[in-house]
């Protein structure tokens, strides 16, 4: 009976480790993954909250078709990737080029978008890589 | 009588080990579905913290190209997004969009990439209109524009 009893529980014992192991190696790494994942979107919406751009300037080449040089400035706390940025031009995506690959807090910036025909009031929408935009209308 | 006693503490080790090997198993097979259910619902919820997108329009100006309004849609998240017809649903003022009236200019976006969402025209009337675009792990954008 006492060995039978010590046999049950030593296969129990073998059982709850083995459990125990398998939280730890399998569980704890997920959890460990999603706390990762957290702390950056915690980390992305403060960044999104932080960052404020300004259009500051809009000019233009003469002739047609044209050049438009936008100049942004980063009025937030978050240095911004200039390749990130969208430029959208009377409601439509442009490529553009950029004078600087970071657009530090408190710089300006110059993004040029070539081939352009239409003049007169534009419609200037610039988005950030993390969503964040600026709409304003200026004359060219 | 030295046998029978013999005999009934082998019956009730072997009684004994036997309960201990279901109790065991039970346990590891509960904890290893516990495991992978944990491990699972992580990997879904990081997924969803990593996908973000927006529609980037300018809603005073939406493109209309060969019957086909374009909707601008950025990847705002850390992770590559899946743009096809069973990613991605697309509710205009309420109403659930046809998978046939809409596709995508790619297969996936990279995270700060734009991909253009192509709407039939004839879905869209002239006048005020609230789209909105439920993407991978229900995570979605609303966007108001003027057609």
């Amino acid at each position: 009976m006492g060995f039978s009893t010590t046999a049950a529980v030593a296969i129990i014992c073998t059982s709850l480790l083995f459990s125990i192991s398998l939280v730890l190696t399998s569980v704890l790494p997920s959890i460990s993954d999603l706390n990762d994942s957290y702390r950056l979107f915690e980390k992305k919406l403060i960044e999104r909250k932080e960052t404020e751009i300004d259009i500051t300037n809009v000019t233009s080449t003469s002739g047609t078709p044209f050049n438009l040089s936008i100049e942004v400035k980063n009025t937030g706390s978050v240095t911004l990737e200039t390749e990130d940025f969208t430029i959208i031009i009377n409601g439509e995506m442009h490529n553009y080029s950029c004078s600087e690959p970071y657009l530090f807090p408190g710089r300006l910036v110059n993004f040029t978008v070539t081939g352009l025909t239409e003049r007169g009031e534009t419609g200037i929408k610039v988005v950030t890589g993390n969503g964040i935009e600026r709409y304003e209308v200026w004359s060219v | 009588m030295g046998f029978s006693i013999t005999g009934s503490h082998l019956v009730f080790f072997i009684a004994a080990v036997a309960v201990a090997g279901v109790v065991a198993g039970i346990l590891s097979a509960i904890t290893m579905n516990l495991g992978t259910s944990l491990s699972e619902k992580c990997r879904k919820m990081q997924e969803k913290m990593d996908i973000d997108f927006k529609v980037i329009n300018d809603p005073s100006n939406i493109p209309n190209e060969s019957g086909f309004y374009e909707f601008y849609i950025k990847n705002i998240g850390e992770r590559e997004i899946i743009t096809t017809n069973e990613t991605f649903s697309l509710l205009i003022d309420g109403n659930i969009i046809s998978k046939d009236s809409y596709h995508f200019s790619t297969n996936s976006i990279l995270p700060s990439e734009v991909a253009v969402l192509y709407v039939e025209a004839s879905v869209l009337t002239q006048g005020n209109h609230k789209m909105k675009l439920v993407g991978p792990h229900a995570v979605e954008d609303e966007f108001e524009f003027e057609i």
